[in-house]
């Protein structure tokens, strides 16, 4: 069954867990795969705790877009927050040249590419929108 | 996620049940310490389960490290099963898979824990 949900949250460390639950609900039950469903937690994790920690310079509260869409080829997530601009395209993506654990911080962006098949980004108005979308091999 | 903690000899075995993600992460750690203890509780390996761990995020490998650290003090070793196709992913990915000892399955982690090592 194809869906369209959008989750809003606020930047707070309890909604990651919140957001989680969200999206499980939603795709545990799809009929995709157990690989495609742990992609998607892992990269819906990441991406949130990323924009918690490096994306406001200030303790005002903000609130965090995610819309979820699917149909039977494919799955996206599509993050809109107002924080501070990040394109992950500009910041290194391979750890493993590193010596592991050195640069636990950047993990989690390394894991969103890794796992999901597109990852796109654009900055509109004040906006950082971001899209993660993984495909359902048939 | 759960925790179920059991002994095989000098094994410390941890099995979770669950997503090793932000939200677990940190209980992993602290229990994991504690479980461990200083050498005193005659442990010398720990061994991770992971065979019911549909995923792990980035916290989990933070958690993980934390856990390394602590027991390398301690003299005890950490070893980790049990993998998925995701989670192994994200092992190589990160080239964690070349700092812990990783095995297929418990029994296969429990036969090569308790062999004796080079002369």
């Amino acid at each position: 069954m194809d869906l369209a949900e959008t989750l809003t949250l606020t930047n707070e460390p309890f909604e990651v867990a919140r957001a989680a639950a969200w999206l499980d609900e939603r795709v545990s039950g799809s009929g995709f795969p157990p690989r495609v469903v742990a992609a998607l937690q892992v990269a819906l994790e990441e991406v949130l705790s990323n924009i918690l920690c490096h994306g406001y310079t200030d303790l005002e509260t903000h609130e965090i877009e995610v819309r979820l869409t699917t149909d039977p080829s494919a799955a996206t997530l599509l993050v809109v927050d107002d924080g501070t601009p990040f394109d992950p395209a500009g910041h290194a993506a391979d750890a493993s040249e590193e010596t592991p654990g050195t640069r636990p911080g950047g993990l989690g962006l390394l894991f969103v590419r890794r796992l999901m098949d597109e990852v796109t980004f654009e900055r509109i108005d004040t906006r950082n929108h971001l899209t993660l979308r993984k495909f359902v091999s048939l | 996620m759960q925790i179920t903690e059991s002994r095989e000899g000098h094994t410390g075995v941890m099995a979770l049940s669950g997503a090793l993600d932000t939200m677990s992460a940190a209980a992993l750690s602290t229990q994991a310490i504690a479980f461990c203890g200083d050498g005193a509780s005659g442990i010398r390996t720990l061994l991770v389960d992971l065979t019911d761990v549909p995923y792990v995020t980035s916290a989990g490998f933070r958690a993980l490290l934390v856990i390394r650290k602590h027991t390398e003090l301690a003299s005890i070793g950490v070893a980790l099963c049990g993998f998925n196709e995701v989670v192994a992913d994200l092992f190589e990915a990160s080239a964690f898979d070349s700092i812990f000892a990783i095995y297929p399955d418990r029994a296969a982690a429990l036969v090569a824990i308790a062999e004796p090592g080079p002369a």
